[in-house]
């Protein structure tokens, strides 16, 4: 893309992508830590991790800074508009998956005061797809690569049937042995909080789509959680 | 045609994707079922031996608001020129090409030109109101266009035209004051008030705001917003804050050529070409 005039303009709107990208990873490497931290049984981490949202949040507000900056004084239009206004919308899809992963070792905290229970690599497996789902969106914002956006858009649906599978693999693991219950309801929450990793992941993919052509992902967006109404018999 | 029975012909019947029929307001029905007001095809300007404009094809619609956006020298104000034939008086410029306003062609030998310009009116970037009161730049056109004849019809005309201004509550109290007397905003009013007394088809604006502060500006494009109802307005402007304000139409122009002409939304938020998406957000090409 050509440069702006105004060597200013090209300055904050490069300084505004920057900060998305440098949220974007330390966002993921907030996910890393949550994960480990459950999978270690390490409540220091864990609680080391809830206390880094903080960051997060801290680099949210200074996006929306910078977004009401651009907007109130230099008036973007056309490309500069989609990327300033998509800016505003990535950071608070990246501050809601840092809150999940905050939320995750809220939930690691109660689990590890329990026995250790079945089903736990699924749910590593899921989160390990988490991951990866934020790395390549954060990469597609990078390297401005709409395919690897719609690819992120459609990884979603991997990440609902890990979540359909972890769920009934939970309920199952309470029928059995009712002294699971504590940690296995809490960790229906971890795998609902990973789901949820997935459709901020795919809301950003769809930012980063209207930022490059202008146009929006036509096709509805992939749906495959089937948690709200998953029973096991009894 | 009335609009609602242009809808009930079946004519114009969008549909959602369901099939229900969307309800059209009359006054899309209209701008819908209207011809354009101006047709502009294969349109060259030459100064000289220098083409200037290089085969426009271009439709105006019949109300509302077009701007003409580009940067100097890309051929917009010559172009504006072209719709009241104001390029006749340039000496060695040379109009070619279709321009057809309501079917009939404005280059045609028949064609009075001052009559031509008393339905196509035309406001400068620089207020010039005649050395003369602010009733008689008012009453100036409608007299020599004979629009009235009775003292009462042009004191009628005069009050009309400057409320449609906007600027009647300003100067109702001292109509025999100099035009020349107002602010800068206010004499832009007037010349719109003297461009409509005559009952003018079409108003064309060149840079209209370009010596205007915020509030004068602000007030102008206000009244631009009132007219657009019941005139076709083109407008050439430098700032693409101002194009993307008031029209409903953006042509984006470089180098003598229409380049992007489409819906003021879409060229300013998703423009297809690179040449204006350079200009609009200020890139070099």
């Amino acid at each position: 893309m050509n440069e702006h005039i105004v060597t200013s303009y090209n300055d904050v709107m490069s300084d505004l992508s920057a900060e998305i990208s440098h949220m974007g990873h330390l966002v993921r490497k907030q996910l890393i830590g949550a994960l480990k931290a459950l999978e270690t049984r390490n409540p220091d981490l864990a609680k080391r991790i809830r206390k880094n949202d903080k960051q997060v949040d801290a680099i949210n507000d200074d996006i929306e800074e910078r977004v009401m900056n651009i907007l109130a004084l230099r008036q973007p239009v056309a490309v500069d508009l989609r990327e300033t206004i998509a800016a505003l919308k990535i950071a608070r899809e990246l501050e809601r998956i840092g809150d999940l992963a905050r939320n995750t070792t809220k939930r690691t905290k109660v689990i590890l005061e329990e026995d250790p229970i079945d089903g736990m690599e699924e749910i590593l497996k899921m989160g390990r797809v988490a991951v990866k789902i934020v790395e390549n969106v954060v990469t597609a914002y990078e390297e401005r690569d709409v395919d690897l956006a719609i690819a992120v858009w459609n990884a979603d649906e991997e990440i609902d049937e890990y979540c359909n599978t972890v769920f009934t693999q939970l309920l199952s693991g309470m029928m059995v042995d009712n002294s699971n219950i504590n940690a296995c309801s809490q960790m229906t929450f971890v795998a609902k909080n990973l789901e949820r990793v997935g459709d901020h992941a795919t809301n950003i993919a769809e930012s980063i789509h209207y930022v490059l052509t202008g146009e929006k992902i036509d096709e509805r967006r992939p749906k495959s959680d089937k948690t709200s109404s998953t029973i096991v018999e009894i | 045609m009335e609009a609602n029975a242009i809808q009930d012909s079946g004519l114009f019947r969008p549909v959602t994707p369901g099939g229900e029929v969307i309800k059209m307001s009359e006054k899309r029905a209209h701008a819908l079922a209207v011809e354009p007001k101006f047709k502009c095809r294969d349109v060259r300007v030459f100064y000289g031996a220098t083409e200037a404009l290089h085969g426009i094809d271009m439709d105006i619609e019949n109300t509302g608001v077009t701007a003409l956006i580009g940067p100097s020298g890309c051929g917009k104000s010559t172009f504006l020129r072209v719709f009241n034939r104001m390029n006749d008086t340039i000496p060695n410029a040379r109009v070619t090409g279709d321009i057809l306003m309501d079917g009939e062609n404005i280059y045609d030998k028949k064609i009075d030109p001052v009559l031509l310009r008393a339905r196509v009116g035309m406001v400068f970037q620089k207020p010039n109101p005649f050395p003369k009161s602010i009733y008689d730049n008012v009453a100036y056109g409608p007299r020599i266009h004979g629009l009235a004849t009775k003292k009462n019809d042009l004191n009628e005309i005069v009050e009309t035209s400057l409320q449609k201004a906007g600027l009647w509550n300003e100067v109702k109290d001292r109509l025999k004051d100099p035009g020349t007397s107002l602010s800068g905003g206010q004499q832009q009013r007037l010349v719109i008030a003297r461009a409509i007394a005559v009952s003018p088809e079409v108003i064309l604006m060149d840079e209209p705001a370009s010596a205007l502060d915020p509030i004068a500006t602000a007030k102008l494009e206000e009244l631009i917003d009132e007219l657009k109802e019941k005139f076709c307005i083109v407008i050439v402007t430098h700032s693409m804050a101002q194009a993307a304000r008031v029209s409903q139409k953006t042509a984006f122009f470089h180098l003598g050529d229409l380049v992007e002409y489409d819906d003021t939304e879409v060229i300013f938020k998703n423009p297809k070409d690179q040449r204006t998406q350079d200009y609009i957000t200020g890139r070099t090409g």
